[in-house]
C-alpha cells in the first residue's frame, strides 16, 4: 500500500503480492527493433555513442575525441577509425487499454479488473527498469509518462478513477493517444475485440503508421464465452449501445455463437500476425500471473 | 350419436380472456428477461440469418398450457355429451295408501305397491338397453335412492328393494321437482292411484305418470281417533273412532290388547275384542271398558271378510295412558301399609327397612321416612322426618308447634299449596346445606327445605308426613304429591300422540328414544327432535328411572281413504328431449381431471428438459 498525494491509500490489484512484484522485478520489456530514447536506460538504442555494444567504424574527422581512435585497425591499415557504439537509452512503453463499455460490463467484473492487473504487470516490468510508461484510454484518458517503480500507485490509481469510453470513439481515441508519442517504442494493446475485422484493422494499423513493436492481448470475459447465463429466452442488451435483441438461446443459437466466437477469434489472431505484431489470448478466469510471467515472455514482449 | 352442449355456456367468455393472459404472459416472458451482455456484434451476425424459431419444446409446453385452460373452461362451462338414449327419472310413489291390498281373490296379499313396482318393472324392460335410470321413492319425501346411473337390471333391482313407508307422499311435487330440474329425458311416475293437481312447468309433456288399480275400488277402513277416560270402576274406558273408505258395508273387528313384555320383546294380551260392521263413508266409535289403567295397549283392526274388504295397513294404532307407572323405594322403620302411600295409585312404593337398605344395594328413587343413612345415595330422594341422630340435615334442636315464620311460595313443590293451613305439631329443625334453599322456616328453625346435589333432587322435611291421609289432609297430603312429583323431576309423561316421520320434540333432558323394535333414534334437525319410520311405541331414553313412553300412529286422512280420486292432465311423452343428466357433467368432470393432471405433468416434464437444456 502506498499513500497518494492527497493522502489517499492506492491499493494494487489483488495478486499483486511481494512475491509476484520480485518475479516482474526478475522480468524486462523486450522490443524487436532499436529505438530511441528519451534518456539513458537499459535497451540498446538507435543513437550511437558511448556504450557497450559495437556498432560500426567512421574515418576520424577532426574534432572527434582521439580516445575513440582504434588502434589496432590503425596499425594494421594505416589509417584512422573511430569505433562507434549503440548508445543504451530507456524504452517508451506505451500501453492502450479499451475502456469501452464491453470491457468493463457490470455483470462480469473480472474482465476490467483484470485488464488492468495486465496492464499494470507489463508497466511494472517496464518501470523497473527505468522505461517510461504511457497509459491510454483512448477517448478517456491519456497520461502523461511515468518513470520510476514508485509510479505503479500512480497508475493503479489513474486506472481506477477512469471513467468508461465508448467504442464509436476507438480509433479517434487511439489516434489522439498515438499522436502524443514522440519516441516511437514498445505498444500494448489490450481489447476484447469485440468489434467488426475491419474496424481492428484500422485500429492496428494505426499502431503500424507508428512505427511501434506493437503486442495485442486479447481478453475475453466469461460472459464473451457465455453469454447465456442460464437463460433460455431473454432480451440480449448490447453494454455498448444499450441496443436490445430479442432472441430464444437455445442450443442452435448458442452453438452459433461458440462458432462466431472462434472465427472472429481466428481472424482477429491472423490479422494481428499478418501485421507481425505479437497476440495472446486471456481468459478472464484464468491466473493473469502465470499469463505475465509465462506466455507474455513467449511472444516477446517480456523476457 | 353425440352432440356437444354446455350447462354454463357465459363461462365460454373466459377462454379467450385466459388465452390472452397465457399469450401476454409467454410474450412477457420473453421480452421482460434482459440480459446485458458485453456486445451484440457476433449475436447480430447470427441474426442477420432468419432468427431460430422457439424451439419445439416451447411452443409444445405453449400449446399444453393453453389445452390445460381449455379444458378448466370447458369444465366450468359444464360441457356434455348428448345421448340420443335419454336418461330416465323412475318415481315410485310409496306412501302408506300403496300398502292396500287388491280385494279380489285372485290377487289376494299382493299389495298396490308390488303391482306398481311390477309395472315399472315392465316398462323398464319395454326399453332399450342403453337407457339409464335414477330411481326415486316419494314417501316420506323425495329421495333418489341410487348413487350412480342404473343400468335396466340394476333399475329393476333397485326397485324391488322398495317398501312402503308409515307417510304421506306428494307424487305432484315430487314430479314437478324432477322436471324443474331439467336433468331427464323423461321423469315416469307409478302411483296407486290419480293424484290431485298438476305440474306448472314448460317442460311437464316430458312426465308420464302410471296409475295402477284404475279399474278397481280401493277400500279401506282406518282407525282414526283414539280417547281415554276413568270409568265408574276405576278403570280405563277407551273410546276407538273407525272411518270407512268404501263403497259397500265393511265387516270388521276390532281387538284391543295390552302390551306386556320389554320394549325389547313385546308380546300381545287380547283384552277385549269387538265386531263391527260400517256402512260405507260411516264414521264409528266403539267404547271398551274396564280396560286396566297403567297399560300400555294396542288397538288392532282386521277384516272378517277378507274376499271383500282389503283394509291397508294404517290398521293399527298405539296408545299409552297419561302416566307411565313410577316406583320409589321406600326405606321406613313402619310398616308400609302404615304409612298410606299405597293409596296413591300413580306411583309404585317398594317398601324396605332400613336393615334390608344398608345390606342391599338398592337403587332407584328413595323415599326415606324416619331413617337417614350414613351415606346418602347418590339419587333423588326424599327424607320425611329424620331422627335427630341423624348425621345429616338435623341441627338437633326439636320444637312443639312452632309458628311459621316464612314459606316459599314461589317454588315449584308448595305450589297448590295453601300454606295458611299449615301446621306444624312437631319438628326436627335442619340445618340446610349450601346446595339447598329454605322453603318453611320457623321461629325455631327450618323445617323444610330442597336443593340439587350431585345432579339429583333431594327434599328434606323436618316434620312428619306420614301417614298420608289423602282428602283427610289436604294440606299435608298435597304437599307430599308436590314432593313426588317434584322429586320426579317433573318427567313429562307423554301420551302424545304422533305420526311416523313427524317431528317429534323430545322432553328437556331426553335426547334419544328407542322404538318397540329396538331401533334408537336420536335427536337430529339441529336438536329439534326424532323421526320414527313406522308406528308403535317410543320409550324416550333419560339417565335416570323415569322413561315415558309414546306412541306412534299411523292414521293419514288422505292417505287412508283411497276412494278419493281426482284426474290430472295426463301428459303425452315426448321422448325426443335429450337433456343430460347431473351424472353426466359429473363423470366429464373425472375424465377432465384426469387430463387435466396428465397435461400438467407434460407441462412439468418440458419444463424440466428445458431447464437441463439451458443448464447443460
Amino acid at each position: 500500500m502506498a499513500k497518494r498525494a492527497g493522502g489517499t491509500p492506492t491499493i494494487l490489484p489483488d495478486g499483486f503480492d511481494p512475491g509476484y512484484l520480485r518475479q516482474l522485478e526478475l522480468l524486462r520489456l523486450r522490443s524487436r527493433r532499436a529505438f530511441l530514447g528519451a534518456r539513458h536506460g537499459g535497451h540498446v538504442s538507435l543513437k550511437k555513442g558511448h556504450g557497450i555494444e559495437f556498432s560500426d567504424y567512421r574515418k576520424y574527422e577532426l574534432g572527434d575525441n582521439p580516445r575513440h581512435i582504434d588502434w589496432g585497425v590503425y596499425g594494421r591499415s594505416d589509417r584512422l577509425y573511430i569505433k562507434r557504439f549503440q548508445e543504451e537509452q530507456s524504452l517508451p512503453l506505451l500501453i492502450v487499454i479499451d475502456g469501452s463499455a464491453s470491457m468493463r460490463v457490470t455483470t462480469d467484473s473480472k474482465k476490467w479488473e483484470r485488464t488492468k492487473a495486465l496492464a499494470l504487470s507489463i508497466a511494472y516490468v517496464a518501470l523497473i527498469q527505468h522505461d517510461t510508461v504511457r497509459i491510454c484510454i483512448p477517448g478517456v484518458f491519456y497520461s502523461s509518462a511515468y518513470e520510476g517503480p514508485r509510479a505503479i500507485y500512480r497508475i493503479a490509481r489513474d486506472l481506477e478513477e477512469q471513467p468508461q469510453g465508448e467504442q464509436s470513439r476507438l480509433s479517434s481515441g487511439i489516434q489522439q493517444g498515438l499522436s502524443r508519442v514522440r519516441f516511437p517504442g514498445v505498444a500494448v494493446f489490450i481489447s476484447d475485440f469485440l468489434f467488426p475485422i475491419a474496424e481492428i484493422e484500422k485500429n492496428l494499423n494505426l499502431f503500424r503508421a507508428k512505427n511501434l513493436d506493437t503486442s495485442v492481448l486479447h481478453i475475453l470475459g466469461k460472459l464473451d464465452q457465455d453469454p447465456y447465463q442460464g437463460v433460455s429466452d431473454a432480451v440480449l442488451v448490447d453494454s455498448e449501445t444499450n441496443q436490445e435483441l430479442g432472441i430464444a438461446l437455445d442450443t442452435g443459437t448458442r452453438q452459433e455463437y461458440q462458432y462466431r466466437l472462434i472465427q472472429h477469434t481466428r481472424v482477429t489472431q491472423e490479422l494481428v500476425h499478418s501485421l507481425r505484431f505479437g497476440y495472446a489470448i486471456y481468459y478472464a478466469e484464468e491466473d493473469f500471473r502465470s499469463f505475465v510471467l509465462e506466455h507474455l515472455p513467449q511472444i516477446g514482449l517480456l523476457r | 350419436m353425440f352432440g356437444v352442449s354446455f350447462l354454463n355456456p357465459l363461462a365460454l367468455i373466459l377462454f379467450p380472456l385466459a388465452a390472452g393472459i397465457l399469450i401476454y404472459s409467454y410474450f412477457k416472458r420473453a421480452r421482460s428477461k434482459q440480459l446485458l451482455i458485453p456486445s451484440l456484434f457476433l449475436f447480430e451476425q447470427i441474426q442477420n440469418k432468419p432468427l431460430k424459431p422457439q424451439s419445439i419444446k416451447l411452443s409444445l409446453r405453449f400449446f399444453l398450457e393453453l389445452l390445460t385452460i381449455l379444458l378448466i373452461v370447458l369444465f366450468l362451462a359444464g360441457l356434455f355429451l348428448d345421448r340420443d338414449s335419454p336418461r330416465i327419472a323412475i318415481v315410485i310413489d310409496n306412501p302408506l295408501s300403496s300398502a292396500a291390498v287388491a280385494p279380489s281373490t285372485q290377487e289376494a296379499g299382493r299389495t298396490a305397491l308390488s303391482e306398481i313396482q311390477l309395472s315399472a318393472k315392465e316398462f323398464i324392460n319395454s326399453l332399450n338397453k342403453d337407457v339409464r335410470f335414477d330411481i326415486f321413492t316419494t314417501s316420506p319425501v323425495l329421495q333418489k335412492l341410487n348413487q350412480r346411473e342404473l343400468t335396466p337390471p340394476s333399475a329393476i333391482s333397485e326397485i324391488d328393494r322398495i317398501k312402503t313407508e308409515w307417510a304421506q307422499s306428494d307424487l305432484m311435487e315430487a314430479l314437478t321437482h324432477l322436471s324443474n330440474l331439467n336433468l331427464y329425458s323423461e321423469i315416469k311416475g307409478f302411483s296407486l292411484s290419480k293424484r290431485t293437481g298438476s305440474i306448472s312447468n314448460n317442460s311437464s309433456e316430458r312426465i308420464g305418470l302410471t296409475s295402477i288399480y284404475s279399474d278397481y275400488r280401493l277400500e279401506n277402513v282406518a282407525i282414526t281417533d283414539i280417547r281415554s277416560s276413568l270409568g265408574s270402576d276405576s278403570l280405563l274406558r277407551l273410546e276407538v273412532a273407525l272411518s270407512a273408505y268404501t263403497d259397500k258395508t265393511a265387516e270388521v273387528e276390532l281387538e284391543v290388547q295390552e302390551v306386556v313384555g320389554s320394549e325389547e320383546n313385546l308380546n300381545f294380551k287380547t283384552l277385549q275384542l269387538k265386531p263391527v260392521s260400517l256402512n260405507p263413508n260411516q264414521t264409528q266409535s266403539l267404547s271398551f271398558d274396564s280396560i286396566p289403567t297403567n297399560a300400555r295397549l294396542r288397538v288392532l283392526l282386521r277384516t272378517t271378510n277378507p274376499e271383500q274388504n282389503a283394509i291397508t295397513l294404517d290398521d293399527t294404532a298405539w296408545f299409552v295412558q297419561e302416566r307411565p307407572e313410577l316406583s320409589f323405594i321406600l326405606v321406613s322403620p313402619e310398616q308400609a301399609r302404615d304409612t298410606g302411600l299405597e293409596d296413591i295409585s300413580r306411583f309404585n312404593f317398594r317398601s324396605v327397612s332400613p336393615q334390608e337398605y344398608e345390606q342391599g344395594e338398592l337403587e332407584g328413587i328413595f323415599l326415606f321416612h324416619r331413617y337417614v343413612p350414613e351415606i346418602l345415595p347418590e339419587s333423588s330422594a326424599i327424607y320425611i322426618a329424620p331422627p335427630n341422630t341423624a348425621p345429616h340435615f338435623v341441627s338437633g334442636r326439636t320444637a312443639s308447634s312452632p309458628k311459621i315464620t316464612f314459606v316459599n311460595q314461589n317454588h315449584q313443590l308448595l305450589q297448590y299449596l295453601n300454606s295458611q293451613l299449615l301446621d306444624l305439631k312437631n319438628i326436627s329443625t335442619l340445618r340446610t346445606p349450601t346446595w339447598a334453599e329454605d322453603l318453611v322456616k320457623t321461629e325455631s328453625g327450618s323445617g323444610l327445605f330442597a336443593g340439587s346435589r350431585q345432579g339429583q333432587r333431594v327434599v328434606v322435611t323436618g316434620f312428619e308426613l306420614l301417614p298420608f291421609l289423602g282428602e283427610e289432609d289436604p294440606v299435608l297430603s298435597i304437599l307430599t304429591l308436590n314432593m313426588l312429583n317434584w322429586v320426579l323431576g317433573e318427567a313429562t309423561f307423554a301420551n302424545d300422540s304422533f305420526r311416523p316421520f313427524e317431528l317429534i320434540r323430545l322432553p328437556e333432558g331426553i335426547d334419544s328414544a328407542r322404538d318397540h323394535t329396538g331401533r334408537t333414534y336420536s335427536i337430529s334437525e339441529n336438536g329439534a327432535g326424532i323421526r320414527v319410520r313406522e308406528p308403535g311405541l317410543l320409550m324416550y331414553q333419560s339417565q335416570s328411572e323415569i322413561r315415558p313412553l309414546a306412541a306412534v300412529n299411523a292414521f293419514y286422512p288422505t292417505e287412508s281413504n283411497l276412494l278419493v280420486r281426482s284426474n290430472i292432465i295426463i301428459p303425452k311423452l315426448n321422448s325426443n328431449l335429450p337433456r343430460a343428466s347431473q351424472r353426466d357433467r359429473s363423470d366429464w368432470w373425472h375424465y377432465f381431471l384426469y387430463l387435466l393432471l396428465l397435461l400438467l405433468s407434460l407441462d412439468l416434464l418440458l419444463f424440466e428438459l428445458r431447464k437441463r437444456e439451458v443448464q447443460g
